[in-house]
């Protein structure tokens, strides 16, 4: 009995452990990096999980973000808003025989389109 | 006339004898028949006759095989008369197809033949015999009359009944044959055009009416009916384009008007009027990389008959395989021929190095090709084709590094372009198949993007090197690699790195493109220290070997003894060089030697073994690999 409730307490453990991460970079259609934009994560009932910013290179991560599927919202001043659908964000798994540039994280990249000037 | 009673049953008889001459009075009264004949005919032609009655029994046979009108019968008769006892004739010779009309109006036809004569010993003389049909309803082709009739008769006074069976089955031996000339037949292949509604190559066919035999032509054409038949309907016009087809259905071979039109519709069915009565030209527009097709051919001649066209050559095929192929075959001969002639559903590419068969497309999925960079392109059954999915701004970096990974992998990368929409949204390659599929094959996608700590990553949905379907996108950092470099340089100083900014570019596209087709590194990223602290026991070697009496208080940066990243051959793409700064050893005194890692240019190939090269063969830096043997474990599908 003590075993199966050791047993138990270890997978609840390991599910509530489970991570995910979602990166990439944000662009301009013209391939430029943007940096300072805001990428929002939401879950499938819409509510907000997390939000970051691009660094200077156009480089953001979401590190904490639990095992599932996401809408990815992206803002940046002098681009129109970008809404990506159903990002699924996988388990990560550890594999350190593979090497550091192996990852199964989601790679999303962002492209925004600029504002048209007003007429 | 009063015929004496007694010799009634004698009159009656011979006028059976003579029944046969009933046929041929029908003949003659259809006066329209006699002596003409449509055409030449070949077949055969049979009767018996039966008569049963007072008198006894007599039979008739008669067999004929003719042709072009003429032949050979034999003609047999037996009897048993109670007057006359046993009489019997025969005989066997030329025969000759006496007339043959065809009334095309009343969908009507009537022929006549001669027998033999049927001679016996008492008359070595005897008749011959006329067969005769009269309005017979056409019931097939013009060209070709068959059938069979039975009559019966009662004779006169109750005597008796004749029972009459003809059979018959006659071919029109034409005159004239249709010959169907594909241009560059034997080497014709499909092609498609831009998108579904555009033709690609077109196929010119050539129709000429010719005399048989060099014979000149009796006849004309007034014109001519091409069909296609159990034509491809394979989706889209290549294996991955468009990569949501909007004419799934339609075609994949089809008429043109003209050579310069396009066909909308199925178009599997033309008529050509024949303004000159003997040649004709008609045009097959491919829309589709693998089409296939059976066209038939047929001349209308002036006098209705309707003539079936041969391949190239009289008794040439009728149903004409295009393009040139086997039957039951998808795939065009010519193809086959350069490539090996692989079955339709082989997957048995190889490459240099690599016991692992196949690119995840069957042969006919190579054949069919791809839509790749705009162009239409064809796989190659025998080399292992790999997509690259990317934008062109992407590839013009990364051109060089796919040019190394093709060199060294034996690999033939195929780039397809993302703003065209060449590949579908999940990556997947031949999504576009209605037969001959085997597997899913899917493209990598490859991008410059902002990473975090790599110059380069791949990003696969088992974290593990894997094959391409396992792969989400590779993403090499074209900033992060400038900056490296920059630093690599300012560390070198004074002396000078041994490759280029582009090799160091190229490599890292090349090192990324082989883990995401199953290449693993040489070892682990296994370092002694980063921040070794020296003690005075400790002997430090620059990279030419003189030992650094100027000691730093740090070492950064040291590799294991063996089975590291940076282990193995170091002409590997992908071995880590240049990564650790220090190789590790101990002296037999048991002090610890540091040695600079030398200069050296970057890998380029793909390495056959686990063993070391140049510095790792000195047992001073990273020996050899833990997991060797590059080139052998490419692999493109499960």
């Amino acid at each position: 009995m003590k075993k199966t409730s050791l047993l138990i307490i270890g997978i609840l453990s390991f599910t509530v452990n489970a991570m995910s991460q979602v990166e990439g970079d944000v662009r301009s259609k013209d391939n430029k990096r943007i940096p300072n934009a805001v990428i929002i994560a939401l879950d499938t009932t819409n509510k907000i999980i997390d939000s970051v910013f691009s660094a200077d290179d156009g480089f953001y991560s979401f590190e904490t973000l639990r095992p599932g599927t996401y809408t990815i919202v992206a803002k940046a001043t002098g681009f129109e808003n970008r809404v990506y659908k159903k990002i699924i964000a996988r388990e990560k798994l550890v594999n350190k025989d593979a090497g550091s540039d192996i990852s199964n994280s989601t790679r999303l990249q962002i492209v925004l389109t600029p504002l048209k000037p007003p007429k | 006339m009063k015929i004496n009673k007694s010799i009634l049953p004698a009159f009656l008889f011979i006028l059976f004898i003579v029944s046969g001459f009933l046929y041929e009075v029908n003949g003659q009264v259809e006066g329209e028949i006699e002596g003409r004949i449509e055409g030449r005919w070949s077949g055969t032609i049979s009767l018996y006759t039966k008569y049963e009655g007072t008198l006894g029994l007599n039979e008739h046979w008669i067999n004929v095989s003719i042709i072009d009108n003429k032949g050979t019968g034999t003609i047999k008769i037996e009897g048993e008369n109670k007057i006359l006892g046993k009489t019997s004739c025969s005989g066997a010779g030329a025969v000759e197809l006496y007339s043959l009309a065809i009334n095309l109006l009343d969908s009507i036809y009537s022929f006549s033949i001669i027998s033999p004569p049927c001679n016996s010993v008492d008359d070595p003389n005897g008749n011959t015999q006329d067969i005769t049909i009269t309005d017979h309803p056409l019931r097939q082709s013009h060209n070709y009359l068959s059938g069979t009739e039975t009559t019966a008769a009662q004779m006169p006074n109750g005597e008796g009944t004749t029972t009459t069976t003809i059979k018959w089955t006659l071919v029109r031996s034409s005159d004239v044959v249709l010959i169907v000339t594909p241009q560059n037949y034997d080497n014709w292949l499909p092609e498609p055009g831009k998108d579904e509604m555009r033709k690609g190559s077109v196929m010119n066919i050539s129709l000429k009416l010719q005399g048989k035999n060099g014979k000149p032509l009796t006849v004309k054409a007034t014109s001519f009916e091409l069909w296609l038949s159990n034509t491809s309907t394979e989706p889209g016009i290549t294996i991955n384009f468009p990569i949501e087809p909007d004419n799934p259905g339609l075609p994949d071979l089809r008429f043109l008007e003209a050579p310069a039109m396009e066909s909308i519709e199925e178009d599997q069915y033309i008529e050509i009027p024949c303004a000159n009565g003997v040649t004709g030209k008609a045009y097959i527009g491919s829309y589709d990389g693998g089409g296939w097709t059976t066209l038939t051919a047929i001349a209308i001649l002036e006098d209705n008959s309707r003539i079936k066209g041969s391949l190239l050559v009289p008794g040439g095929e009728q149903e004409i395989r295009i393009p040139k192929r086997d039957l039951n075959s998808k795939i065009a001969k010519a193809w086959l021929i350069a490539n090996g002639n692989p079955g339709e559903m082989d997957d048995i590419d190889s490459s240099r190095g690599n016991p692992n068969k196949g690119d995840g497309f069957t042969a006919y999925e190579e054949y069919r090709g791809v839509i790749a960079e705009g162009k239409f392109k064809r796989f190659n059954p025998k080399k292992k084709e790999l997509g690259i999915l990317g934008k062109q701004t992407d590839f013009t970096l990364f051109n060089e590094g796919i040019s190394w990974f093709k060199t060294s992998s034996d690999v033939e990368p195929v780039k397809f372009d993302l703003d065209k929409k060449e590949i579908s949204f999940d990556w997947r390659l031949n999504m576009n198949f209605k037969t001959a599929h085997d597997y899913d094959q899917y493209a990598l996608f490859l991008l410059d993007g902002a990473l975090r700590g790599n110059l380069g990553q791949v990003f696969s949905k088992t974290n593990r090197p894997d094959i391409p379907a396992q792969i989400i996108s590779v993403v090499v950092d074209w900033s992060a690699i400038q900056s490296a470099y920059q630093r690599r340089v300012n560390f070198t100083l004074p002396e000078r790195l041994k490759f280029s900014l582009r090799e160091y570019l190229a490599q890292t596209v090349a090192h990324e493109l082989s883990h995401a087709v199953n290449v693993w590194h040489h070892g682990g990223d296994i370092k002694i220290d980063s921040f070794k602290v020296i003690d005075l026991s400790d002997r430090i070697f620059n990279r030419i070997g003189g030992l650094i009496t100027t000691r730093p208080t740090m070492l950064y940066s040291i590799g294991d003894i063996q089975n590291t990243v940076e282990s193995g051959d170091l002409k590997c793409i992908l071995n880590y060089y240049p990564y650790y700064r220090w190789g590790y050893t101990r002296g037999a005194d048991g002090a610890r030697i540091f040695n600079q890692e030398p200069l050296i240019p970057l890998g380029r190939s793909l390495c056959k073994s686990i063993n070391s090269t140049d510095f790792n063969a000195t047992l001073l830096y990273f020996g050899n690999a833990a997991k060797g043997n590059c080139l052998g474990q490419i692999k493109l599908r499960n």
